[in-house]
């Protein structure tokens, strides 16, 4: 892993558009700022892990969920967006 | 096209009925073609079948059906890759698990698609309140769930 020293405001960049900087220094916490293109996603890694974990096991309760697997075979389908009128 | 899924034999899937999630799913990035489908015996219930790997599906409902606990307005969340016409015009999809017997929601991470444009993205919410494992045993209006 490469480890670089920084000070308070200044950054890192990393390829051409991402730009990583340290906004604040509180005892043992340090708050970074994080410019980057909306397509690239950020997430905490504990949060983005969790999610990762959840998404395969519960594709494998999936397994278990309903009856028997190879069953009636669904139809595709196409979701209608229906929004409820807002009161106010 | 046809692909072999674990849970539905063979299926074939035309081009119009791919849902495209050009980002894959959170931690799965090389899943991105999927078809939705509503089961059979309990019409609240989705799958969102991977069209990469069979074996892959996630059992789905409506983030309405659960008393629509989700508003991604409120989040800040980017949508951009629905290519979305009008703001508003998607529908939040919640992912099922079993744990231990019992039915949990994922409410941390839930699925945004926008059905004009057949296009996918599960979104990762900020605020820790959004339970990853939400029970859904109090949850009343899932009945059609647990008979199924």
């Amino acid at each position: 892993m490469l480890v670089l020293s920084r000070q308070l405001d200044e950054s890192i960049m990393i390829g051409d558009d991402i730009v990583i900087t340290l906004v604040d220094i509180r005892g043992d916490k340090i708050r970074l700022g994080i410019a980057a293109p909306p397509n690239v996603p950020i997430h905490r890694q504990e949060v983005y892990e969790s999610i990762q974990r959840e998404n395969m096991q519960a594709a494998f309760a999936e397994r278990q969920l309903g009856e028997s697997a190879v069953a009636v075979k669904p139809a595709p389908v196409r979701l209608r967006v229906v929004r409820s009128e807002s009161v106010g | 096209m046809k692909i072999e899924s674990f849970r539905f034999g063979w299926l074939d899937v035309a081009p119009e009925d791919v849902i495209r999630f050009p980002e894959g799913l959170v931690g799965l990035s090389r899943l991105t073609s999927f078809v939705l489908l509503q089961d059979d015996k309990a019409s609240d219930l989705y799958w969102l079948q991977s069209l990469d790997q069979g074996e892959f599906a996630l059992a789905l409902v409506t983030n309405s059906k659960l008393g629509s606990p989700i508003d991604l307005s409120d989040e800040g969340v980017d949508l951009s890759a629905l290519e979305l016409d009008q703001s508003e015009d998607y529908e939040i999809l919640v992912v099922l698990n079993r744990v231990e017997g019992e039915f949990t929601a994922n409410l941390r991470g839930p699925i945004a698609i926008n059905p004009a444009r057949a296009l996918g993205k599960q979104v990762v919410l900020r605020d820790a309140r959004f339970d990853i494992r939400h029970p859904l045993r109090s949850a009343a209006k899932t009945p059609a769930l647990v008979t199924a």
